[in-house]
């Protein structure tokens, strides 16, 4: 406790004893009674003690019995000496020390301790317990040998303390006494009487085991093992037990030697017999194991090998179904090993598999915990028998003549590999067996049955049992091998295989290259498949076989040319044209003279098809070219190239195109495609903008070509060309040599008449120009049943553009003095353009008409104008000239409402839905007339501002 | 080594003897009842030696039951047995004249030498004659008698007369000592000790300590029918100044054990230290302490309280072995029983604080032994002889000088001597106090308180004397001679008695010595016991330590666990 919590304690304390006190002295004066001295023990104040938990030595064992050892020397005192030496004896055997220093020599220990007893019955100390004195006083007697004396001292006790706790072990320990001095008879009797009388059972266990074994001296051995047999029943756990280990470390002993005794009786007797005869009488076999192991280790410890395999043996026989049967096959076997008895070593294997094995009744009933603890065992020994029986099988094969039990030694060699795999389905080791048992068989092997289970063992070993040794390659390979034994006869004196077989022959080879895809082998085999199946056209597979094939870095050249083609060849009928491709490549690069030209042929196939196949144009351009690259010489190169032009240009590709199709014009020059091929280059020449080029190959082939149409077109394609990329002369040229050259071509003679025009206006060559307006004019007039809107509508404008001429003319014309003179001529030339303008509607284009009435207003009120602003007499008076003016205004007028009326008719025009520029200046022009009429602004809608 | 104190006593008897007829002649001279009143004295205080150096030859043929209980009392036992045979044979005869105190001293005195049936013969006798004080002591001796008999229960009928008093305290006491003795079942022990300490009223000093003897007991009934918690109650009223504290203390610490309050048994035990290492308890009460940690589980303090025991006793046999060979050296005499200025001995009279000096310690330790208490207690007795020899040879010196100034003197005042004038003073005297008690003014209670019978007798005597006296003055020279002869030869005859005395000192002081020694090396064999086992329990605790596998053990108070 510490003082913290005692504080509180200690307040309590003062409060509740002290308090009375002091409020009694309060009362009175201030007086504290101290309690005064303590007269009886009740009073004492107890002694405040303090706790601590304080740091322990260490303390060894060595020293402890260094200690003890001197208190046992130094001590008189009788008790302490017996409690140091017992602790002594004790801290010995916990401890296991050995070291002789560190005890105390047994004699006089034994001396010491009767000393000390005897002292202590001598003492004037009163003993409680004198039983215990005189049971000590025995034991001590007993250690130091004097067991006579020993059984004395116990009698004494067991006569005076009947009922005394030592009652019974002092009963015991004469019995042992009896026993040690080979009083068996004693001895039976005591322990007799121990079972019948004493109270506790402590000791009736070792007396029942001891009551055995005196009886057993006594040579009655019915009735020991009875005894000995009800010290077993006394340990339940030993009931269908394997081993002593059930039982308790220190009740193992007793276990033991309880075993032992029954083993010696049964080796007295007859053995096994006497084993089942003992377990008749008792009514139940729960020790049968126990006891048959340990008669067997009984014999084992005599080195009667012989009789302690007999009796393992036995067991099996009798216990057949017992699933710890195994355990005493397996020591019939170490046992016979141990002996050197070879053969019947053997044997005993040969009865372990037969009896525990897979194909046994014995394995049918194990339980899925029990087969693991069998199968070890019995592969273990399957695998001794098989390579016993394999081993004499090929000795016999080695003798000269053959030995009759060859087949013997290759059948149960087979049976056991077989038998070996069975059991352990997954083990690694399965090839080797297999393979081991296929090869047995197959030396022994006489029906196509046999063969082909030997090969299907191949195959096991080789394929579903395969653990990566090179046992299953072999196995492989020899499966493939085998088939040559199963080849046939077939209508001629090749030996061949059934197609059933041929198939499985196959699968086998295919078998073999999937699993050993690098063994040396394989590239051939596979070769050999695959030229088989490209035989058989089944091309999916010979391709699939020859890629293995050409895969492998194995195969040889000459397996890899082979192989290449077949993949080539598959390929290409399996339409894989690629594969092809890559594969004639292939084959090529082996550069067998032979084959090369046909090779070659076949890649340029394989490309060109890849080509065709290409949807997208420009790797299918691109493969076509390739075909030309990689195969320049092949017969199809022309038409590849073609088809790469016509891809190249599908593609968009003018440039590439103009290039392949230049190249197949001037390498293929006489290929019937070459025109067409032309077509394509101006084509392309004309998409990628070299249209100068394309114009140039349009006139060569205009001259070339017979067909007129497509003559007349190309010159005039070339022209439009010229024409529109900046060779203006150049185009008109040709224009001008089409038109020449065909004038049937109405609607581009109009056109080009038009083009040349608007060159030449262009080109500020008037005179040229309307040379060809006339041209054009006149062209058209000429062929006007072949007047379309196009030609009508140039026509005219052509037309105008000469009648403007004229206007302008007129226009130019001023009315001078004589009036008359000039106005007559003005008038002339007035019906001249008028009747041009007029027969500008025949064109029937609306804007022409449009544009003629207007020119014919204007001409009327030019005439109108120029009357007013003609020239005046000067000899006339002011009057005069007013009066000249009026006349002349009414002469003007006429023409100037005229003109109106004219100007009008563009205006009805309006409601009719046309409107054009000679309706503007219409519109202009009467504003400017008659601003008061047709001076007018647009009414707009203003937009309104909300939404409604 | 048994001590032969029959032959010392056997020639301390021939010494009293001397005595006896030394001083005879000078005792003689005293009236007979003071001389009885004088040896009746002796007897009741316990001084039997001087009880019986009184006795002469006269008094002890008649009276010689007193002579046997003096003889009794001084251990000459043998003896006594004579004398009672020959007292039973008397009080057969039909004319015996035993008085019924006679009775009840034989009845003592053949209880005291364990004759108990005599004891009770005798005492059977005085059924109904005796006074209350005396009855009690006589109820003790027969219901002890019945004790020793083996009749409990009528032991138990003897005593449920007795209604109170120390003797019946003691009784019951007894009683319950045999009940308890003879029978497993303690509820009559119990209820002996309940009447045995209801009866006991604690004030003086005898009765305390029976009555601490009591609650003892009950406490180690209690504690033995494993009832620790009314032991303890019981152990608890036990006095710290009682002899048989330490024990309790001790038996205390072994109920509160039992009750698994580890703290109490250890605080218990605590207490008991304070007490003399000679005591076993104290012994045990240091070999209990570290047991009680072990039990707590405070093994570091458990080792060290060990440590400490192992001291204490290795230093106890220390201190054992130098007391040995000092009373080897010296003698029981001068190292226990007298003072003495030997050097180096400071050690051994110095007092410690709490207890008393180590020489004290060791004598009440001594003492406690009966033989040798017997053997200290006659030694005493002899020192004292011795002195009184000294001292009476020194006053028979004086009373030979006086004797010869008597002489001197009486030749001279016996011519001076008138016995008639003095006898008619003495008339005188006793007409004066007849007028006296005639006086009718004063009351019977007043005659009584001046005494005047006593004074009346007085003057008797008186007369009587001054008969003798002429007589004596008469014979008085020649009387004078002869004493002065006889004075002479008492002396030489003291002195050789002296002598003889002091041989017999030297004698008994080796006999003691031996005894003692004896003593101690039982005491050193206890000694040496307790020291091996606190070594003992030192190493168990060391294995415990060493083999790890204690689980913590209940920690101080085992009641909450």
């Amino acid at each position: 406790m510490t003082l913290s919590r005692l504080f509180p304690l200690l307040s309590l304390f003062v409060i509740f004893f002290l308090q009375p006190v002091i409020s009694n002295a309060a009362n009175n004066t201030f007086i504290v009674e101290m309690k005064s001295e303590a007269k009886t023990i009740g009073d004492i104040r107890p002694v405040f003690i303090v706790y601590k938990d304080k740091e322990l030595p260490k303390v060894s064992i060595k020293y402890l019995l260094k200690k003890y050892i001197k208190l046992f020397e130094q001590a008189d005192s009788p008790a302490v000496k017996i409690d140091a030496l017992n602790r002594i004896n004790n801290l010995r055997v916990k401890y296991k020390v050995t070291n002789k220093k560190l005890t105390i020599d047994k004699v006089k220990q034994s001396e010491v301790v009767l000393e000390s007893y005897d002292r202590i019955i001598d003492s004037d100390i009163s003993y409680q317990h004198l039983d215990e004195l005189i049971y000590q006083t025995a034991k001590a007697q007993s250690f130091i040998g004097n067991d006579i004396e020993s059984i004395k001292r116990l009698k004494l006790l067991v006569g005076l303390y009947p009922q005394s706790e030592l009652f019974d072990e002092s009963m015991f320990r004469m019995a042992e006494s009896y026993f040690e001095l080979g009083q068996y008879e004693n001895a039976e009797s005591t322990y007799k009487k121990i079972l019948t009388f004493s109270k506790e059972k402590t000791y009736h266990q070792q007396s029942r085991f001891k009551l055995g074994w005196s009886i057993f001296k006594l040579e009655r051995y019915g009735d020991a093992s009875k005894f000995a047999i009800e010290t077993l029943d006394q340990y339940p756990v030993l009931s269908n037990a394997l081993n002593m280990n059930v039982v308790s470390e220190n009740e193992q002993e007793l276990v033991e030697d309880t075993f032992r005794l029954l083993a010696i009786m049964f080796s007295k007797q007859k053995n096994a017999e006497a084993i089942e005869s003992l377990q008749k009488n008792i009514s139940h076999n729960r020790y049968a194991f126990l006891l048959y192991d340990a008669l067997f280790r009984f014999y084992l410890t005599q080195d009667r090998f012989e009789d302690s395999a007999l009796v393992a043996d036995a067991y099996t026989r009798n216990y057949p179904k017992d699933f710890h049967a195994y355990l005493m096959a397996i020591n019939t076997i170490k046992t016979y090993k141990k002996g050197k008895f070879d053969i019947q070593e053997w044997s005993a294997k040969e009865s372990f598999v037969k009896n525990f094995g897979i194909n046994s009744p014995y394995w049918s009933v194990l339980s899925e915990e029990q087969i693991p603890v069998i199968k070890p065992l019995v592969t273990h020994y399957l695998g001794e028998l098989a390579h016993l029986y394999y081993v004499r099988m090929q000795n016999s094969l080695k003798s000269k003549a053959k030995d009759i039990t060859f087949e013997g030694h290759a059948r149960r060699a087979a049976d056991y590999y077989l038998e070996l795999v069975s059991t352990t389905p997954a083990y690694k080791e399965n090839a080797q067996y297999l393979y081991l048992a296929a090869e047995a068989l197959n030396t022994s092997s006489k029906s196509d049955a046999d063969f082909l289970n030997v090969i299907d063992l191949y195959e096991q070993a080789a394929y579903k049992q395969n653990r990566g040794f090179s046992v299953s390659i072999d196995a492989g390979y020899a499966a493939i091998l085998s088939y040559e034994k199963l080849k046939k006869q077939v209508n001629s004196s090749i030996k061949k295989l059934s197609l059933d077989l041929v198939s499985k022959r196959q699968s086998s080879i295919e078998s073999y290259a999937k699993f050993f895809p690098d063994n040396a082998k394989t590239p051939d085999l596979l070769n050999d498949l695959a030229n088989e199946l490209y035989t058989a056209n089944n091309f999916p597979k010979a391709l699939n076989v020859s890629a293995k094939v050409v895969s492998n870095p194995k195969a040889r050249p000459s397996v890899l040319y082979s192989s290449w083609l077949v993949n080539a060849h598959s390929s290409f009928e399996l339409q894989k044209y690629t594969t092809a491709e890559h594969a004639y490549q292939k084959a090529l690069g082996f550069k067998r003279p032979k084959d090369q030209k046909v090779l070659q042929e076949r890649l340029a196939a394989s490309i060109y098809k890849q080509a065709e196949l290409e949807t997208n144009f420009g790797l299918s351009a691109e493969l076509y070219l390739k075909v030309v690259d990689t195969v320049p010489n092949a017969s199809i190169v022309p038409q590849a190239l073609y088809d790469a032009s016509s891809q190249l240009l599908a593609s968009r590709n003018w440039g590439q195109a103009i290039a392949t199709l230049s190249h197949f014009q001037s390498a293929f020059p006489e290929h019937k495609l070459h025109d067409d091929a032309s077509e394509k280059l101006i084509y392309a020449y004309t998409e990628n903008g070299e249209f100068i080029s394309a114009a140039e190959i349009l006139v060569n082939v205009s001259s070339k070509t017979k067909d007129l149409a497509k003559a007349s077109n190309y010159l005039y394609r070339a022209a439009d060309l010229y024409h529109e990329n900046g060779f203006e002369f150049e185009g008109v040229q040709l224009y001008e040599d089409f038109i020449n050259q065909y004038p049937q071509m109405f609607d581009l003679n109009i056109e080009a008449h038009q083009l040349i025009i608007a060159f030449n206006h262009r080109s500020t060559n008037v005179k040229d120009m309307r040379g060809w307006q006339k041209k054009l004019v006149g062209y058209e007039k000429k062929n006007v049943s072949k007047r379309t809107d196009r030609s009508a509508h140039l026509a005219s404008g052509a037309a105008l553009a000469l009648v403007m001429l004229d206007f302008q003319a007129f226009e130019r014309y001023k009315l001078t003095l004589p009036l008359k003179k000039s106005l007559k001529r003005k008038k002339t030339l007035l019906k001249k353009v008028v009747e041009e303008f007029e027969s500008l509607v025949d064109y029937g284009i609306a804007d022409i008409v449009t544009a003629s009435t207007y020119q014919i207003a204007q001409v009327y009120r030019t005439l109108a104008q120029d009357l007013m602003l003609s020239e005046r007499p000067n000899t006339l008076t002011e009057l005069q000239l007013e009066q000249y003016n009026i006349l002349l205004e009414e002469q003007a007028y006429p023409f100037e409402e005229q003109a109106l009326d004219i100007y009008k008719l563009n205006l009805a025009k309006v409601p009719e839905g046309q409107y054009d520029k000679w309706i503007q200046l219409t519109y202009n022009v009467l504003e400017e007339m008659n601003p008061t009429e047709y001076k007018r602004k647009f009414k707009e809608v203003s937009y309104a501002n909300e939404v409604y | 080594m048994v001590v032969n104190l029959h032959k010392l006593l056997a020639h301390i008897q021939l010494a009293l003897l001397a005595l006896g007829l030394l001083f005879s002649s000078l005792l003689n001279a005293m009236p007979d009842e003071l001389y009885q009143g004088m040896i009746q004295f002796e007897l009741e205080s316990g001084n039997h030696f001087n009880a019986l150096t009184l006795m002469d030859q006269n008094y002890q043929s008649t009276n010689p039951v007193d002579h046997a209980v003096a003889l009794k009392g001084f251990n000459i036992n043998a003896d006594v047995n004579e004398h009672l045979e020959e007292i039973r044979k008397k009080g057969k005869q039909k004319t015996s004249e035993i008085s019924y105190s006679d009775y009840f001293k034989i009845g003592r005195l053949e209880y005291q030498l364990g004759n108990c049936k005599p004891a009770l013969r005798a005492f059977k006798k005085l059924k109904n004659k005796l006074a209350i004080e005396d009855k009690q002591e006589w109820v003790f001796y027969r219901a002890n008698c019945f004790i020793r008999l083996g009749s409990n229960s009528k032991a138990m009928q003897v005593l449920n007369d007795t209604v109170e008093g120390e003797w019946a305290s003691h009784a019951y006491y007894n009683l319950a000592i045999s009940y308890d003795a003879a029978s497993r079942n303690k509820s009559n022990a119990l209820k002996s000790l309940k009447l045995a300490l209801l009866l006991n009223k604690g004030k003086s000093l005898e009765e305390i300590e029976l009555k601490n003897q009591i609650n003892f007991t009950v406490g180690l009934l209690y504690l033995n029918a494993e009832k620790p918690d009314l032991a303890s109650n019981f152990f608890k009223k036990v006095y710290l100044n009682s002899a048989i504290a330490p024990e309790a203390l001790y038996l205390n610490g072994l109920a509160k054990l039992e009750l698994n309050d580890f703290r109490a048994a250890t605080q218990s035990w605590f207490s008991v230290k304070k007490y003399p290492l000679v005591n076993q308890s104290v012994a045990e009460a240091l070999l209990a302490i570290p047991y009680a940690y072990e039990r707590s589980g405070y093994i570091g303090q458990a080792l060290e309280a060990y440590l400490e025991a192992s001291g204490a006793f290795n230093s106890e046999l220390k201190i054992i072995a130098k007391i040995d060979a000092l009373l080897e050296q010296y003698g029981a005499q001068k190292i226990l029983i007298e003072d003495n200025n030997i050097e180096g001995l400071e050690w051994f009279l110095a007092k410690d604080v709490v207890t008393n000096t180590m020489k004290a310690t060791y004598y009440s330790y001594f003492m406690q032994n009966e033989e040798i208490y017997d053997a200290v207690e006659l030694f005493t007795e002899l020192k004292m002889l011795v002195n009184s020899m000294e001292f009476w040879s020194s006053q028979l010196n004086v009373f030979d000088r006086s004797i010869k100034e008597k002489r001197t003197n009486f030749t001279n005042k016996s011519k001076k001597f008138n016995s008639a004038k003095t006898q008619s003073k003495i008339d005188k005297l006793d007409q004066r106090l007849n007028d006296i008690k005639g006086e009718k003014a004063l009351t019977p209670q007043h005659i009584a308180r001046l005494q005047v019978d006593n004074m009346q007798v007085g003057a008797k005597l008186l007369m009587q004397r001054l008969k003798e006296l002429k007589i004596k003055v008469s014979q008085g020279q020649g009387r004078l001679k002869s004493q002065l002869k006889h004075s002479n030869k008492l002396n030489k005859q003291a002195k050789n008695s002296q002598k003889q005395l002091l041989s017999l000192i030297k004698k008994l002081d080796l006999q003691i010595t031996a005894m003692i020694r004896s003593q101690l090396a039982k005491l050193k064999t206890q000694m040496l016991a307790n020291y091996e086992r606190s070594e003992q329990g030192l190493m168990h605790v060391f294995q415990d330590i060493s083999e790890s596998n204690r689980v913590q053990k209940n920690r101080l108070d085992g009641r909450y666990k």
